[in-house]
C-alpha cells in the first residue's frame, strides 16, 4: 500500500507550527510479508544547540541540548483479514528518545476480539524554576516520568476483563522553611531557615474491573490500589535575609521527611446501552485516601543576629485520612428527532481529617499536637436540552444549580492549654443559566454563539465566580482547500464586597486560516489570537508597615497578549520540500501601567496600590528542508531560534539557536 | 427488523466474483444488478421487514466492487473487526454498519439510498455513531458534552476512511484537531511556559474528555470544560502531580473546594509555573485579605501578618519561597515545611 506523499503533506494541515521535532512524515511502501502489512519509518539526526542569556529561563522552556536523537519512529504491522494468529495490530510510536528532553512512547498491540493493550511511557525533564533569588535554587532539574499500561481481555465483547497498571516517578529539588526562634523567644523577619532536599516521590496504581453488557445495560465495575511515597534527604540549610540577595549557610542539616499514601478506589457505572426515547447512565465513585508522614529535622547553625550557636531538632508524626465518595445521575431523553434533553444530579462529599503531634528540642521547647477537618458536600443539578427546529439551526439552553457546604474545624492542644475553632460550615449556591444558537448551513459554514450567566451567594475565596457571564462566538468557512475561522470570547467575573471587590474581565479574539493544496504539496496556515485580561482586586496593604491599622489597597494586573502563529510548506522540486514557520507570543502589558512600571522590579505601589504586569515577549522561528535521497529516504536539515525577553525587567532573557541534521528511513 | 442469518464463511470466499458482478453491473445498467443482487448468496440476509422491496443487508464484500480503494483502506480500520470477527449482527457490521443496508443502493446504483455522512447534520451523524458507541465507559456522558450540544459531531473530529495514526480514528494529529477549533489555547501552548503539548509529550486528552466528563467534583454549577477526572473523581492535574493529591494533615483548602485553575493557568502562560499573575504575592494576597465573607469559615481568608511580612522586602514578595509546601503540608499549619 502506497501512501500518497501528497496526502502526508496535507497531515500538518490546521497546524503546521510546531517545534522542530521531525521532517514531513515521509511516503512509506507497506510491506505485505505472510499476511500482514508492515510499514515504519524512523528519523534519527543530531540537534546542536547555543543558547545565551539566563539559561534557567531557557531551561524552563525549551531545554534542548546537543546530542545524537530519535526525532520519530513509526512502525505499524496490521494482519491483512483481521484474523491474525497472535496479534491483529501491532504498532510503535516513538519520539524524542536519548538526549530529547520530552519523550513519548507508545505501544498497542493487538488480537481482535481476544485481547489488546496499551502502553505509554514518558519523560518530561525541565527545570523547575524558582524566583531568582538565593544562589541555591538555580540550576535545579525535575524530571518527571510516567508509565500506563491497560491490558483487556475480550475487547468488545459481552464481558470484557481490564488490568491495569500506572506508575509515576519525579526527582528533583524540594523545599521547605521553618520560623526559628531568636534568643528571646520570639520570631522576626531575619530568623528564617530554607531547607533543600531532593526530592523523590514513586507512585503506583494497579487497578481491574470489567465491563459487562447484558438486558439492554452495560454494566462497568473498576477497583484500583493507589500507593504512593515521597522522600529524600536534606541536602542545605542557609538562612534568609530579607533582601533577598544575601544568605548564610547552616552548619549541619539532618533531614527526612517520608511520606506513604494509600487510596483504594471503587467505581461502579451502569448505563443504557441504546438510547432509544429515555436512556439512562448512574455512576459511583468511592475514594479512601490514607496517608501518613513523617518529619525529622536536626539542624546546627550559627544565629547570624546574635551569633548564637544553635542546635535544633524537630520531630512531627502525623496522619491524614479522606473519604470521598461521588456520584451522578443521568436521564437521557429523545422525545423527537429534533429534541435532546438531559437532565443530571450529581453529589459529592469529600471528608478530610488530619492529625499531627509537634515537638521541638532547642533553645526553647515546643511541644503540641494538632488536629484539623476539612469537608465539603456538594449537591448539584443540571437540565440541558437542544432542539432543532429546522436543518442547519440548532438551540440550546442549561440550567444549573448547586449547593456547597464547605465545613472546618481545626484544634490545638499544647500540654498546659488547648484552642480548637469549632466546626462550623458555610455554604455557597451557584445558579447558572446558558444558551447557544448554531447554524450550520452546509458543510462550508458553521457558525455558534453560546453563553453562559451566574450567580454565586457565598463563595470560597475574593476572587471566585460570584455574578459571571460568558460569551463565545465561532464562525468557520470552509471551502475546498481553504479554510478560515474566527473566535471571540468573553469572560467577566464580580465579586464585590462591602469593603473591596474583584474584578476580571478576560477577551480573546482571533482569526486562522489555513490553505492546502496536496497535490502541489503547498501548505499555508496562518493565525493570529489577541488574548486580554484586566484584573483589580482589593487587598492589604502591607508596604512599610506604618500605621497600626492594615491599609486596603487594590492590585491591578493587566495582560495583552498578542500571538502569531505562521507556516508554510513548499515542493519547490519533486525531491524538495521547505517548511517555514515563526511562532511570537508577545504582552504588552498595559499602557497605562507601563510608566509608573519602569524600573527593574515588576510591581510598584503608589497610593496603595499594586501594579503588576509582564510586558514580554517569545519568538521563534523556523525553517526546514527535506530531501529524498532514495524513495524511502530522506535527510532533514532544520533551525529553530527561541527568543524569550521580559522587557520589564531587561535582564531577564535568553536566545538560542538549534539546529539539526536528520536521516528518515521509511523500510 | 431483519434477518441475522449470516452466510456461511465459504460462500463468503466467492466474493470477488460477486464483487465483479456488482462492477459490471454499472455498466450493464439496473436490470443487470437487480439479477446479479438477487443472485447473490448475500440474499439469505433477507428482505428487511417494513423496509422498500430489495433493501436487504449484502455484506461488506459487495462493496469492494466498486469501492476498492476504500475497502483497502478500511482492512486494519477498527471498525473492520466486525468483518474479521463476524460476531455482529448485519446491521452493526462492515460498510452497513455505518452506511445501512445495501441492498437497493446496488440495485438502482443511487447514492441517495445509502447513508451519506457527508450530507447529514452533525447530529444526525452523531446519532448515527452513538448507535453502537454510546455503551463506552468513555462516553458516558456524550449526549450532554459540550461538542455534542454545540452540534460539533462525531465528524468534526473522527474521520473514518482518512484517519491519521495518532489517535482512534482522529482526522488529524490530535492537538491538530482541537486547535481547528480551540484557537485561543493553541495561544497558550504557545506561551514560554507551558504543559508539552506541542513537543508531544502530553496530549490535550490526558487532561480533556472530548466525549464529555462527569459533574467535576470542585468549583461550582458551572458550564463544563470537559475536564477528565483521575480515577477518584479528583481533578486530572494529581494524575501526574501525584504530590499534590493529599491527604495532608493541613490542606490548602481552594486546591480541594475550587481547584488548581484558582492559582494556575494550565495550557500555558506568560508566568513561571503557569501561574495567574507574574508577582507571586499579588496572586496570593488577592486571596489572603482577610475580608469577611469569605474562606472557610466566612470569616475571611486570612492575610499575612503584618509586622512580619513587609512587602517592601524582596523575601516576602515571594510568599512560596517561605510557604513551599503551599499545595498541603503535614507539619505546618502555614505549609513551610
Amino acid at each position: 500500500m502506497k501512501i500518497p506523499l501528497a496526502a502526508l503533506l496535507a497531515v500538518p494541515l490546521v497546524s503546521a507550527q510546531v517545534p522542530v521535532t521531525s521532517a514531513p512524515e515521509v511516503s512509506v511502501q507497506a510491506k505485505e510479508i505472510g499476511g500482514y502489512s508492515i510499514s515504519s519509518s524512523v528519523e534519527v539526526g543530531y540537534r546542536f544547540v547555543s543558547a545565551n542569556g539566563d539559561l534557567d529561563i531557557y531551561r524552563a522552556g525549551p531545554n534542548y541540548g546537543n546530542g545524537l536523537r530519535l526525532f520519530e519512529g513509526r512502525l505499524r504491522v496490521h494482519s491483512q483479514d483481521g484474523r491474525g494468529r497472535l496479534a491483529d495490530e501491532f504498532s510503535v510510536r516513538s519520539f524524542g528518545a536519548a538526549r530529547d528532553p520530552y519523550q513519548a512512547h507508545v505501544v498497542r498491540i493487538e488480537k481482535n476480539g481476544l485481547y489488546s493493550y496499551d502502553g505509554q511511557y514518558r519523560l518530561v525533564r525541565y527545570h523547575n524554576r524558582l524566583a531568582s533569588l538565593w544562589g541555591g535554587e538555580r540550576g535545579l532539574r525535575t524530571s518527571r516520568s510516567f508509565q500506563n499500561h491497560v491490558f483487556v481481555l475480550r475487547p468488545g465483547s459481552d464481558l470484557e476483563v481490564m488490568l491495569g497498571y500506572d506508575r509515576n516517578r519525579r526527582t528533583g529539588p524540594g523545599f521547605s522553611s521553618a520560623a526559628v526562634r531568636d534568643e528571646f523567644g520570639g520570631y522576626s523577619p531575619d530568623h528564617i531557615v530554607r531547607y533543600e532536599r531532593d526530592f523523590r516521590q514513586k507512585g503506583s496504581q494497579y487497578r481491574f474491573g470489567f465491563d459487562a453488557r447484558f438486558a439492554g445495560l452495560s454494566l462497568t465495575a473498576r477497583q484500583a490500589f493507589d500507593r504512593y511515597e515521597e522522600g529524600g534527604d536534606g541536602t542545605h540549610a542557609e538562612w534568609l535575609f530579607p533582601d533577598g540577595a544575601t544568605s548564610q549557610s547552616a552548619e549541619s542539616l539532618g533531614l527526612s521527611a517520608p511520606f506513604r499514601r494509600q487510596t483504594p478506589i471503587t467505581t461502579l457505572a451502569l448505563r443504557t446501552r441504546s438510547e432509544r426515547r429515555i436512556g439512562f447512565n448512574a455512576r459511583y465513585v468511592y475514594a479512601g485516601g490514607s496517608g501518613d508522614a513523617t518529619l525529622r529535622e536536626n539542624i546546627s547553625t550559627l544565629d547570624p543576629a546574635s551569633s548564637l550557636a544553635m542546635h535544633r531538632e524537630t520531630l512531627v508524626v502525623g496522619d491524614a485520612n479522606r473519604k470521598q465518595s461521588s456520584g451522578d445521575l443521568t436521564f437521557v431523553l429523545l422525545p423527537a428527532l429534533r429534541w435532546t434533553v438531559t437532565n443530571t444530579t450529581a453529589f459529592h462529599n469529600t471528608r478530610i481529617d488530619g492529625q499531627a503531634s509537634f515537638l521541638e528540642i532547642g533553645l526553647f521547647r515546643s511541644e503540641h499536637l494538632r488536629f484539623s477537618h476539612l469537608g465539603v458536600r456538594r449537591l448539584s443539578n443540571a437540565t440541558e436540552a437542544n432542539f432543532r427546529p429546522i436543518k442547519p439551526v440548532s438551540l440550546y439552553g442549561a440550567f444549573r444549580l448547586s449547593a456547597r457546604r464547605v465545613l472546618a474545624e481545626d484544634a490545638l492542644r499544647f500540654p498546659d492549654f488547648e484552642f480548637a475553632n469549632a466546626l462550623t460550615a458555610t455554604g455557597n449556591e451557584v445558579r447558572s443559566g446558558s444558551g447557544g444558537f448554531r447554524w450550520v448551513p452546509s458543510a462550508t459554514l458553521r457558525a455558534s454563539f453560546d453563553f453562559e450567566v451566574g450567580r454565586a451567594d457565598r463563595p470560597l475565596t475574593p476572587t471566585s465566580e460570584r455574578r459571571f457571564h460568558n460569551e463565545s462566538a465561532r464562525l468557520r468557512w470552509r471551502h475546498n482547500d481553504l479554510v478560515v475561522s474566527g473566535f471571540l470570547l468573553n469572560r467577566v467575573n464580580d465579586n464585590p464586597t462591602e469593603l473591596l471587590s474583584h474584578s476580571s474581565k478576560s477577551r480573546s479574539q482571533g482569526i486562522h486560516a489555513s490553505w492546502a493544496r496536496p497535490q502541489s504539496g503547498v501548505v499555508l496556515d496562518a493565525g493570529y489570537s489577541l488574548l486580554q485580561l484586566d484584573v483589580s482586586t482589593g487587598i492589604l496593604n502591607l508596604f512599610d508597615l506604618g500605621g497600626d491599622e492594615p491599609e486596603r489597597g487594590r492590585s491591578l494586573y493587566a495582560s495583552r497578549i498578542h500571538n502569531v502563529n505562521f507556516a508554510v510548506q513548499l515542493s519547490p522540486a519533486e525531491r524538495v520540500t521547505i517548511h517555514v514557520g515563526l511562532a511570537m507570543t508577545r504582552d504588552q502589558g498595559k499602557k497605562d501601567f507601563d510608566a509608573s512600571l519602569a524600573g527593574a522590579s515588576r510591581f510598584t505601589r503608589e497610593d496603595a496600590i499594586v501594579v503588576s504586569s509582564l510586558p514580554m515577549s517569545y519568538f521563534s522561528p523556523q525553517t526546514r528542508l527535506s530531501v529524498s535521497l532514495k524513495a524511502n529516504l530522506w535527510w532533514n536539515l532544520g533551525w529553530q531560534h527561541f527568543s524569550y525577553s521580559e522587557r520589564l525587567a531587561g535582564v531577564q532573557g535568553y536566545r538560542a539557536h538549534t539546529a539539526f541534521s536528520s536521516l528518515t528511513i521509511g523500510f | 427488523m431483519g434477518v441475522r442469518l449470516r452466510p456461511p464463511l465459504e460462500m463468503r470466499a466467492e466474493v470477488p466474483a460477486r464483487v465483479l458482478g456488482v462492477a459490471v453491473a454499472g455498466v450493464l445498467g439496473r436490470f443487470a444488478a437487480v439479477l446479479i443482487v438477487m443472485s447473490t448468496p448475500f440474499g439469505v440476509f433477507g428482505q428487511i421487514p417494513g423496509a422498500p422491496p430489495g433493501q436487504q443487508f449484502l455484506g461488506s464484500q459487495v462493496c469492494q466492487g466498486c469501492h476498492a480503494q476504500v475497502w483497502n483502506g478500511f482492512v486494519g480500520n477498527p471498525h473492520f473487526k466486525s468483518v474479521a470477527l463476524e460476531n455482529e449482527p448485519p446491521e452493526r457490521t462492515g460498510c452497513e454498519g455505518c452506511h445501512g443496508p445495501a441492498g437497493l443502493h446496488v440495485i438502482n446504483m443511487d447514492k441517495t439510498q445509502i447513508v451519506q455522512f457527508p450530507q447529514m447534520s452533525p447530529s444526525e451523524a452523531q446519532s448515527r455513531c452513538l448507535a453502537c458507541h454510546s455503551e463506552d465507559f468513555g462516553k458516558l456522558h456524550i449526549r450532554r458534552s459540550a461538542h455534542l450540544t454545540g452540534e460539533v459531531g462525531c465528524l468534526s473530529c473522527h474521520s473514518v476512511h482518512h484517519s491519521h495514526e495518532d489517535g482512534p480514528l482522529l482526522a488529524a494529529r490530535e492537538r491538530n484537531v482541537c486547535y481547528e477549533c480551540h484557537q485561543d489555547i493553541r495561544a497558550h501552548f504557545d506561551m514560554p511556559f507551558k504543559h508539552r503539548v506541542n513537543e508531544g509529550a502530553m496530549s490535550c486528552t490526558d487532561c480533556h474528555n472530548p466525549h464529555g466528563s462527569a459533574v467535576a467534583t470542585w468549583g461550582g454549577a458551572n458550564a463544563q470544560r470537559m475536564v477528565t477526572q483521575a480515577l477518584g473523581n479528583e481533578i486530572a492535574c494529581v494524575k501526574c502531580h501525584a504530590d499534590k493529591r493529599g491527604p495532608f494533615v493541613h490542606e490548602h483548602a481552594p486546591v480541594v473546594v475550587e481547584g488548581c485553575a484558582t492559582c494556575h493557568n494550565a495550557h500555558g502562560s506568560t508566568n513561571a509555573r503557569l501561574l495567574n499573575r507574574p508577582a507571586v504575592f499579588a496572586l496570593c494576597m488577592e486571596c489572603h485579605s482577610d475580608i469577611a465573607g469569605f474562606g472557610t469559615r466566612g470569616e475571611g481568608v486570612p492575610g499575612p501578618t503584618r509586622w512580619f511580612h513587609n512587602l517592601a522586602e524582596p523575601t516576602f514578595r515571594e510568599c512560596v519561597l517561605c510557604h513551599s509546601k503551599i499545595h498541603g503540608s503535614n507539619a505546618d499549619p502555614l505549609f513551610r515545611r
